[in-house]
């Protein structure tokens, strides 16, 4: 059933990406020394084999280069050298979503968080680096379908991430849903996104600069309150006569409360403005008007981050929970496979269980999960282990300080549900910190890529 | 001779038995590496006196490459042999302090989590010999990076933290008679081909060509940390 219906997705899905992918399709294969085409029908996956190397072990395909992927790749290669590791993912060109907001301040340049080489990743972690667009799944035959042709799997990972939920701001047509994706973006999903929100800080001259914080599990709890410090801090750098509304649909600062509003009132007491329990309920793009229910927030520019949801391919592929909010993926919580197969599983950010979706979150479940992987390719079974969410964030910029919270997670048997665990705030905000946070990149990246 | 082989000779004389059961890690994790001996000098070039050595901070030296760093501490009360696992069933002997009171001890710098180290720009690895809130306790080397923990007195144990393993211990040998410190070895699982692909580019800049995998032969300077690292993120503040 649930084949049958991942099938029927990839078709419609195949109609609707069928124009998008076309070209890029055509350009690859071109790209690829393939001779000239005679026929004019457009080349879209799932006709024929992808051109890889020879699998010399168990295949394990990995869907999705980011946090997620790029550290399962690398330590299930090294907890199983057996093992043939595909990683498939259509961004050629990496940059990280965490430390973004520290570009917005000019704390770091663009290098810091993208001169990383997913074909260095591929030389050093022993994988093979596939660039191609995931369309389809067939759990069946055990093959997943990408524009440029399908890869038979033994081990499939899928971690690609968050999209957005307009429909959580009350935005319904397709043409305003647009109109935001790409005037207001949130800056949480697509490097280019975070490109356009620097462009509009840096060339901001003085109004209201509104960053809005959805309600849910939405990804990376702590940044829309970073990042409001970071663009109050250019602001003050600068000298520039903004003011940025946080307008937060919740009823307080979602976590590091107190050293959020700590740097809020100390630090950017005429800057910043907190409005929590501030639900959007629609948007009038063309007026720059934030209605709720009873008022409305106008804005000269803004970073509007609507609703997430887990990465559409989780819908497509037939993954969903369909009880799940934020359409997120039904899997074993405790081991991250589809439950009744072992050979499918899901991690990183379209995870159900209801983790920050941090980037440090993504990378110690990596490590776990990647142990899990080596573990059932072998016929064996290894204990839970919980990940941990080690996050800073970056509160002021001159001179740079942060504040952090370290925890982990345990099943909690009364809620039957996952709650932190162990969890230390770090909420007086210092310079070390602030040194450590970018040695916590750092490192990070070096996991990943090095 | 080249690291990797010399692991390979130690793994293999010394794990025939569970040979099976290794597999990735039998070359990776030799015990007992011998390096070329490097007497421990201050940047006079003077031998170090291992009597009333720097209890409050690291000492940062070079070994066995000229761009690997190890810390060198006076734990302030002897550290005892002990036996140490591997975690895959076999063990080996850590020698313990050494020096008049049994109480230097020296490892490898490079973080075994994601390899934050001792550069001349910075360091978010440290020894914190007073109390600091990460590890709720004194004595312990700390990555500031990701809260890795290690107790340096005996042998580098990961006390918390996400790090997978200890850091590797450099084996040193004390002269009583002339109170001098020499690095002879490496003993346990040190990460210094993980280190050289994730720092080649910064190594080569700060060494030069070539330079970076060249070998500590005859001395080594040993420096205090704060004065080794431009910025230091020290464990008792982070």
């Amino acid at each position: 059933m649930d084949n049958k219906l991942a099938m029927e997705s990839r078709r419609s899905v195949l109609k609707k990406c069928a124009l998008v992918t076309a070209g890029v399709a055509a350009a690859s294969v071109g790209g690829r020394g393939s001779a000239p085409r005679a026929e004019a029908a457009p080349l879209v996956g799932g006709k024929g084999k992808a051109e890889l190397p020879k699998a010399r072990g168990p295949r394990l395909v990995i869907v999705g280069a980011g946090t997620s992927g790029l550290t399962i790749a690398k330590h299930a290669k090294r907890a199983y050298p057996k093992f043939d590791v595909v990683v498939v993912d259509r961004r050629d060109m990496y940059a990280s979503c965490f430390t973004s907001n520290l570009w917005y301040d000019d704390l770091i340049n663009l290098e810091f968080r993208a001169n990383y080489s997913f074909l260095d990743a591929a030389r050093n972690h022993k994988f093979v680096y596939f660039s191609a667009t995931a369309t389809g799944l067939d759990r069946a035959a055990r093959r997943l379908y990408t524009n440029l042709g399908e890869i038979g799997y033994d081990f499939l990972v899928v971690a690609p991430g968050i999209d957005y939920d307009y429909g959580r701001i009350g935005v319904k047509e397709p043409e305003v849903e647009y109109a935001l994706r790409t005037a207001y973006p949130g800056g949480f999903v697509m490097p280019t996104e975070h490109v356009t929100i620097r462009n509009k800080v840096h060339s901001f001259e003085g109004g209201i600069f509104v960053q809005s914080v959805p309600s849910g599990n939405y990804r990376c709890l702590p940044a829309p309150y970073e990042r409001a410090c970071m663009i109050a801090s250019w602001f003050k750098r600068k000298s520039i006569k903004g003011k940025v509304l946080v307008l937060d649909a919740n009823p307080d600062i979602t976590i590091k409360a107190k050293g959020f509003h700590a740097a809020f009132d100390q630090l950017y007491k005429d800057i910043i403005e907190y409005k929590p329990s501030v639900e959007i309920k629609s948007v009038d793009v063309e007026k720059r008007l934030l209605k709720t229910e009873f008022t409305s927030y106008g804005f000269d520019d803004a970073a509007i981050y609507p609703g997430v949801r887990a990465g559409l391919l989780i819908e497509q592929m037939g993954l969903v929970d369909r009880q799940s909010p934020q359409k997120e993926a039904r899997i074993d919580p405790y081991y991250y496979n589809v439950p009744g197969d072992e050979h499918v599983y899901v991690t990183g950010d379209a995870r159900p269980m209801p983790y920050s979706k941090s980037a440090n979150t993504a990378n110690s479940e990596g490590a776990y999960v990647a142990k899990v992987l080596a573990a059932r390719a072998q016929n064996k079974k290894i204990p839970w282990e919980s990940p941990e969410t080690l996050c800073y964030s970056m509160v002021n910029g001159s001179p740079t300080e942060a504040i952090a919270v370290d925890a982990h997670y345990a099943y909690d048997k009364k809620t039957k549900s996952f709650q932190f665990a162990n969890v230390k705030l770090f909420e007086q905000r210092d310079h070390a910190m602030a040194e450590a946070y970018l040695e916590w990149a750092r490192g990070l990246f070096r996991d990943m890529f090095a | 001779m080249r690291e990797k082989s010399v692991l390979g000779l130690c793994a293999g004389l010394a794990t025939v038995a569970v040979a099976d059961r290794l597999v990735a890690g039998a070359v990776r994790r030799g015990e007992f590496t011998r390096w070329a001996e490097a007497l421990l000098v201050d940047d006079a070039g003077k031998p170090l006196a291992a009597r009333g050595l720097e209890t409050a901070e690291a000492l940062v030296f070079a070994y066995p490459y000229v761009s690997t760093p190890c810390f060198l501490m006076n734990l302030g009360a002897a550290a005892s042999p002990r036996e140490l696992s591997r975690g895959d069933g076999v063990s080996y002997r850590w020698p313990g302090g050494v020096g008049p009171a049994a109480s230097l001890v020296a490892y490898s710098a490079i973080c075994a989590h994601q390899l934050a180290y001792p550069s001349r720009q910075r360091s978010a690895i440290s020894y914190a010999s007073g109390a600091n809130r990460i590890a709720g306790r004194s004595r312990v080397i700390v990555c500031c990076a990701h809260h890795s923990v290690y107790d340096p007195a005996s042998g580098a144990a990961v006390l918390s933290g996400p790090a997978p393993q200890r850091l590797a211990t450099v084996v040193l040998r004390y002269e009583p008679a002339t109170q001098t410190l020499s690095a002879t070895g490496i003993l346990g699982a040190a990460l210094f081909d993980d280190f050289f692909v994730a720092y080649r580019e910064q190594l080569v800049e700060t060494y030069g060509p070539g330079q970076w995998r060249r070998k500590v032969e005859g001395r080594t300077v040993v420096t205090p940390l704060s004065r080794y690292s431009k910025e230091v993120v020290s464990a008792a503040g982070c």
